[in-house]
């Protein structure tokens, strides 16, 4: 962790404010649910930030903000110190391929009426769109022939695979991965953990991996926190975390956790 | 649905909707090839025959063949029905397009916009078309379309707002696509079907529309036929000249039949969920 004092980091959130109006029916006053409560942490080149905790507890609102897909209540994050939430909507669009998500329902993330060919070739520049949709196939663990399907025709691995090659078709620097395997049997899981591994090598790629399962986080993360109902308990670096907790909660998700 | 299945005979409103389309169609094509007699020409010894040999379905004040009106007439019916249908789904679909989503106080003001639209009064329209004097096809297709598109606007707009926060357009946002390419690319094609259901019910309802002012003596002008404006060259004795009255009627009811039943027939297709 030396190397992470002297680098600047790549993503900085800083009290991270995140609430959704509450259907109150009758009410005057429009009431709002926080969901993400003063949440800070920081990101460094090239390594593999994560975040625990149970279902509900606003982990994908922490992707949502940070893709502007949701308003921030309070806070700023700065990606390679630009704060995304002053940026103007032309100046986001400019950055956003190098912020790629994998959202937690990737089953959905393709466009249905699409070929898996034409995709690729929806963010591939003409003249090298050959050369390297055959690398980004190759990279993900993909065959050729899946060019010609549609997203209906894959397997939830396949499509898993086809969201990540699609992610990187653009070149991104940060990957927000929310939930990657959670929803696959174990086998496919672990292929996908094994695919994050080395892309994350080969393509110099800062991951922020969300999940509610310290089992899959423990494969990937280099630091982890802990979250719980919008708020962070703790972070610290994995070994510690697992060595040394600081919280009951924590403690209660690591005895939960079978060991990999 | 993975392709457009347009053509599923087992959907029995779909089959007898292109049944009855397809009949009053081969009328209009194949008409003039079965009657000689142009549809305009007069000849006054002749005024208000029934049915015969030499005028299979009478003739109408002046003499004029009304088989001949009827095919003439039918074709100029579908075609400014087709037409201002065209141009309607055309706006409706730009505007309910962009309105859902832009959102916020853009989708606002255009809804109520359509609000103001829906509420203004059917007479206005008469009225509208009156003042313009609408001798011109193109001028009643103009009309027709700028008080139709509302109603296709508002489903394009509920069809996005649907669509919009699913995964593979936030996915398409965050790529960095622009609002044009995700709407033309991402978002119509997969609101292809409601939009062809709506377009097909339209028509209907123009054909409606228009067969009325016709009725009234405000949509095509005399010596141009349409379904509507013979109804009414029979409206003086509907019964004792039925030959004007009952084809023409027929021919509209038909034809509105038809396409609601295809369009019935599609939306099952398409959302068999949507239909009861
Ligand atoms: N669009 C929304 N509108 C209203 N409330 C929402 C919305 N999205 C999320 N919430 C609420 O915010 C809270 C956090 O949701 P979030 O999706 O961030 O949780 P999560 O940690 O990702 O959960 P999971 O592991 O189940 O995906 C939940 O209580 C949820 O009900
Ligand atoms: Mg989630």
């Amino acid at each position: 962790m030396n190397s992470t004092l002297q680098k600047q980091p790549i993503l900085e959130v800083n009290s991270l404010q995140v609430e959704y109006p509450v259907n109150n029916s009758g009410g005057f006053r429009r009431k709002n649910k926080p969901a993400v409560i003063d949440v800070s942490f920081k990101i460094f080149p090239g390594e593999c930030f994560a975040i625990v905790g149970e279902s509900g507890c606003g982990k994908s609102s922490i992707i949502e903000a940070i893709l502007g897909f949701v308003q921030a209540k309070r806070g700023s994050i700065l990606f390679e110190k630009q704060d995304l939430l002053k940026l103007s909507p032309w100046s986001f669009r400019k950055l956003r391929p190098l912020i790629q998500p994998v959202f937690q329902d990737y089953n959905q993330a393709l466009n249905p009426r699409m070929r898996i060919g034409d995709i690729f070739k929806e963010t591939l520049p003409v003249h090298l769109r050959d050369s390297q949709t055959d690398q980004l196939l190759a990279s993900a663990g993909l065959s050729r022939e899946i060019l010609n399907y549609f997203p209906h025709q894959l397997s939830g691995g396949q499509k898993q695979r086809v969201v990540l090659a699609r992610a990187l078709s653009v070149n991104p620097t940060l990957l927000l991965l929310d939930e990657p395997v959670t929803s696959q049997d174990l086998s496919v899981a672990v292929q996908i953990v094994e695919l994050l591994i080395s892309l994350r090598k080969t393509n110099n790629l800062t991951f922020l991996l969300v999940s509610h399962n310290l089992s899959i986080v423990q494969l990937l993360a280099d630091r982890v926190a802990v979250m719980k109902n919008g708020q962070f308990l703790e972070q610290q670096p994995l070994a510690q975390l697992l060595s040394d907790p600081r919280h009951n909660y924590t403690k209660t998700i690591i005895n939960q956790t079978v060991a990999p | 649905m993975k392709i457009l299945p347009l053509i599923a005979l087992k959907n029995r409103s779909l089959s007898s909707g292109y049944a009855a389309i397809g009949f009053v169609f081969l009328f209009l094509l194949l008409g003039p090839l079965l009657t000689p007699i142009n549809h305009t020409s007069q000849n006054l010894s002749v005024s208000l025959q029934a049915p015969s040999a030499s005028h299979w379905v009478g003739t109408d004040y002046y003499g004029r063949d009304v088989f001949a009106r009827l095919v003439y007439g039918g074709r100029i019916t579908w075609l400014v029905a087709i037409a201002a249908t065209l141009i309607a789904v055309c706006i409706g679909t730009i505007i309910g397009l962009f309105s859902a989503y832009r959102g916020g106080w853009i989708d606002l003001v255009v809804m109520r916009l359509v609000d103001v639209m829906l509420a203004f009064p059917k007479l206005f329209v008469v009225l509208l078309i009156v003042g313009l004097g609408a001798s011109s096809i193109n001028l009643l297709i103009w009309v027709l379309a700028l008080f139709s598109w509302m109603e296709i606007a508002r489903i394009i707009r509920s069809e996005v707002m649907s669509q919009k926060n699913r995964t593979y357009i936030k996915s398409a946002r965050a790529l960095g696509f622009g609002t044009p390419r995700i709407l033309l690319k991402h978002v119509l094609p997969n609101i292809l079907g409601p939009i062809i259901v709506s377009s097909v019910l339209l028509i209907s309802t123009i054909i409606l529309v228009e067969s009325g002012l016709s009725f009234l003596g405000l949509g095509i002008q005399a010596p141009n036929a349409s379904w509507g404006s013979i109804l009414n060259d029979g409206k003086i004795d509907p019964l004792g000249t039925w030959w004007l009255s009952v084809p023409a009627g027929l021919l509209i009811l038909t034809t509105v039949t038809g396409f609601n039943l295809i369009g019935d027939g599609l939306q099952k297709l398409f959302d068999p969920k949507k239909s009861l």
